[in-house]
């Protein structure tokens, strides 16, 4: 399969992940009480979250022209 | 900065006793969900680790994506099982029950029952894992043809369900001693009210109400059909030597301490 296409389903679905991301974060924050797992759980996924996504195009311009 | 509601028709008086969450037994699915998931990127990036440099930029950029995607999906399942298991939560305050329950991203109910319409309270803990890990069911029955409130899989089942009964006995308690206090000052109105057509003094009329609500007989009798106070021994005997006696009905009756007292008039 061509990169180009490879990458571009990549970008709809993190824009889809993202779309996700808002809405469940939303309930979290809309819904949680002071004090409880809400805010740390958001903290925790929404840095695991970036740290995937990153890495990945990290990892994909390294493949695609060899530097960094 | 105002504080907080944990649910909207929260008094601004009103305490919280318990919030209660299922119990963790009830996420275990989704921890399972995602090491199924966590299993194939386990796999994928060991291969790439190991074949580095031997894979085609196209099929290593391929690889890459699959596992990003994977990663992120297995998040997002993971974030909407905690929205699940989370924001469902069954608050206990001092005047209701509060069931809220959250079903997806886009469906919430939140129904309430007040604590004095409670009349029943069972807790049950059916099954091996329920048994091991401490959580059950909490039914509560209430009165009329409400639906029976039931909380679900929450640990500690016995203990709530005693609180929730203790609730309500304090609830039904303050609930009595607020309708004889409105019927002393009632009564205390309409005194004095009559005392005045009679011409008589403030303070003679004071002393008169005085007078009448420290008689043991007299507190009875304004108790009618209602709570008599644990305290008032000399009233509760005075009362049941009246009733044994037949003074008030001719019926035989020992009225314990702290009983309901139906007194006819």
């Amino acid at each position: 399969m061509n990169i180009g296409v490879l990458i571009t389903i990549y970008g709809l679905f993190i824009i889809a992940f993202a779309i996700f991301s808002i809405v469940g974060i939303y309930h979290l924050r809309r819904f949680g009480y002071a004090g409880d797992l809400t805010k740390p759980a958001i903290l925790l996924y929404s840095l695991l979250s970036l740290l995937v996504i990153v890495i990945s195009f990290v990892v994909i311009f390294y493949e695609i022209y060899g530097v960094l | 900065m105002a504080e907080k509601k944990y649910f909207p028709s929260q008094a601004p008086e009103e305490k919280i006793f318990l919030l209660i969450r299922k119990h963790w037994f009830n996420y275990i699915i989704f921890i399972f969900l995602a090491v199924l998931m966590l299993v194939p990127v386990i796999g994928i990036t060991v291969y790439l680790v190991a074949n580095g440099n031997q894979i085609p930029a196209n099929n290593a950029v391929f690889l890459v994506i699959v596992t990003a995607i994977i990663l992120l999906s297995t998040f997002a399942v993971e974030l909407f099982g905690f929205i699940n298991y989370y924001l469902d939560v069954y608050i206990v305050t001092d005047q209701r029950l509060v069931d809220i329950s959250q079903n997806g991203f886009f469906n919430r109910h939140i129904s309430e029952l007040q604590i004095r319409q409670v009349q029943d309270v069972s807790a049950h803990v059916d099954g091996f894992f329920d048994t091991l890990l401490h959580f059950g069911d909490v039914h509560i029955q209430t009165a009329g043809e409400r639906e029976n409130f039931i909380f679900t899989s929450i640990p500690h089942p016995y203990s709530v369900s005693k609180q929730i009964v203790d609730l309500h006995e304090n609830a039904t308690e303050d609930e009595d001693t607020s309708s004889i206090k409105k019927y002393d000052e009632d009564q205390l109105e309409k005194g004095l009210e009559k005392g005045l057509e009679k011409g008589l003094e403030i303070e003679q009329i004071e002393e008169k109400a005085k007078e009448l609500l420290t008689d043991p007989k007299t507190v009875i009798h304004q108790a009618r059909g209602v709570y008599i106070p644990k305290s008032n021994k000399a009233a509760i005997e005075t009362f049941s030597k009246e009733m044994k006696s037949g003074a008030n009905t001719g019926q035989e009756h020992e009225l314990k301490e702290g009983e309901e007292s139906k007194i006819p008039k």
